[in-house]
């Protein structure tokens, strides 16, 4: 028999395997070789790893989770996660307000100038995340896009008045001593800044460092670019002086799970980790990384 | 596991209900799940990497189940297409990074013993991958599709883009190369 015979007829028997089991007994002999090559296959369609996997239960878990949550991220979706990096010592509802609000353009549309806040959220839990972080959540129904882009959120502001976000927010900022200030390339920012930033040696396949914001001398923002969007992630040294915390807002439908990195207690939110270590507080999002690539990401930091 | 297992019953109606119920969701994946791994374990060389795509593919179906449309194909296709493309990208990352894990230096220590039974089946797994990580990205797609998925060869031209008549011709190869790995393997442990 030529070669092209013995694969249509090794096709065959293979597909027959694989439908009942077993090859029924061929009218021709098989060479030795051709039987050997039957068992093998065999042997190939009967091997099962899966049993090897260390995450199929809790994947599953996940999975379900999030779906289970989904109305309530659907709705959030678009905003990725609000983020407040307040220190106390912004003495005033309306700056703080103010800073959630930029810090979400930034999160949501990096190059966005319009939207606009009306006052700060309403927090009612407070989750630690290491001695110096905590989250609280927010409600997202309460946060809306206007038809013009602009977003806004009820809150307890001292001034009831809305404040657009945009060169009139950077003027408030400013009035509060907060400056921002871009760079396209790490050693830039690192120049400006008053602390040594880290970098990942991991990123997640197709992601490259596209740009870095310093916010005063208080955090530094780092964007990177990849094929399911844009991956921020924020380094902020903490403060040992009392009453001086780093509080971040997160839609209150977000599942938050503890996960480890590097063997600490971090936290999870659906698609945002946030980890203390040595000094730094560390926030990590993008609409679609998974917790895998994040904590790989946060254990690779040098 | 039995060739229908790549279809499975009620899946539209399934998918359908699955962008919104975890129920439905939890359905596709308990199905899918061992398919999805045994594919992707016979096209990368370690257990960790398998884990994370497999992961990362769920993660795709889970966001992506809204836009799943069964006009344009089984959702078997559907899900093996986004495991194919984690699968590549992983591909493409390890030629730049090339690290190499546990198992592939030598093994990844199991906490507890393993019955006898046990080790011994997962020797001749281990045994089937090593042969299997010295063919082509090619064979090994094929090799995945057709002894992982269980899918005829028609399905697999379908997915790869090759024609049925060259699928047969791969697989038929692969397999003959495999034989030779093993018997030579075994030559050497004599």
């Amino acid at each position: 028999m030529s070669e092209e015979n013995w694969i249509e007829r090794f096709s065959g028997d293979v597909d027959e395997l694989l439908e009942y089991g077993s090859v029924a007994q061929p009218a021709e002999p098989a060479l030795s070789e051709y039987a050997e090559l039957l068992a093998l296959a065999e042997k190939l369609s009967s091997a099962d790893f899966s049993h090897q996997s260390q995450l199929r239960q809790p994947l599953r878990r996940r999975l379900l989770t999030q779906l289970g949550t989904r109305e309530g991220w659907q709705i959030t979706e678009r905003f990725s996660m609000v983020t407040q990096l307040q220190k106390r010592f912004v003495a005033t509802a309306l700056p703080a307000a103010l800073l959630v609000a930029l810090l979400t353009i930034t999160l949501v549309w990096p190059d966005a100038v319009a939207a606009a806040v009306r006052n700060v959220v309403d927090f009612t839990q407070r989750l630690w995340v290491g001695e110096h972080t905590y989250v609280e959540p927010i409600d997202p129904r309460e946060i809306t896009i206007t038809e013009d882009g602009r977003l806004t959120m009820p809150g307890k502001a001292a001034d009831e008045t809305e404040a657009v976000v945009g060169q009139q927010a950077f003027e408030e900022m400013e009035r509060f001593e907060i400056e921002v200030h871009s760079f396209d390339s790490i050693a830039a920012a690192q120049l400006a800044a008053p602390f040594t930033l880290h970098q990942p040696a991991y990123l997640p396949e197709g992601y490259a460092f596209s740009k870095a914001s310093l916010w005063g001398d208080r955090h530094v923002n780092m964007h990177y670019l990849g094929p399911d969007g844009d991956l921020l992630f924020i380094q902020s040294p903490v403060s040992e002086q009392p009453g001086q915390s780093i509080s971040i807002g997160l839609p209150e439908a977000y599942m938050i799970e503890r996960v480890a990195v590097n063997g600490q207690e971090a936290t999870w939110a659906e698609h945002v980790l946030l980890w203390e270590a040595d000094g730094f507080s560390y926030l990590l999002s993008s609409p679609n990384l998974s917790q895998l690539d994040a904590v790989r990401f946060a254990e690779s930091l040098d | 596991m039995d060739r229908s297992v790549i279809t499975l019953s009620n899946e539209q109606a399934l998918a359908v209900r699955a962008k919104a119920e975890p129920e439905a969701f939890a359905q596709i994946y308990d199905h899918f799940f061992p398919l999805v791994y045994n594919y992707v374990r016979y096209r990368v060389s370690d257990g960790q990497s398998a884990d994370d795509i497999t992961a990362r593919t769920f993660e795709k179906a889970l966001t992506g189940i809204h836009r799943y449309s069964p006009e344009r194909g089984p959702l078997a296709s559907w899900l093996f297409g986004i495991a194919r493309h984690a699968v590549a990208d992983h591909l493409r990352a390890q030629k730049r990074r090339r690290w190499l894990s546990l198992e592939n230096v030598g093994g990844r220590a199991s906490p507890d013993p393993a019955p006898e039974q046990i080790a011994m089946r997962d020797e001749m797994l281990a045994q089937l991958l090593a042969a299997v990580a010295q063919l082509s990205d090619r064979e090994r797609e094929i090799i995945a599709f057709k002894f992982g998925v269980r899918l005829s060869n028609r399905q697999i031209a379908k997915l790869t883009n090759l024609s049925e008549s060259n699928v047969g011709v791969i697989l038929y190869r692969a397999v003959r190369r495999l034989r030779a790995e093993l018997a030579e393997k075994e030559q050497d442990h004599v």
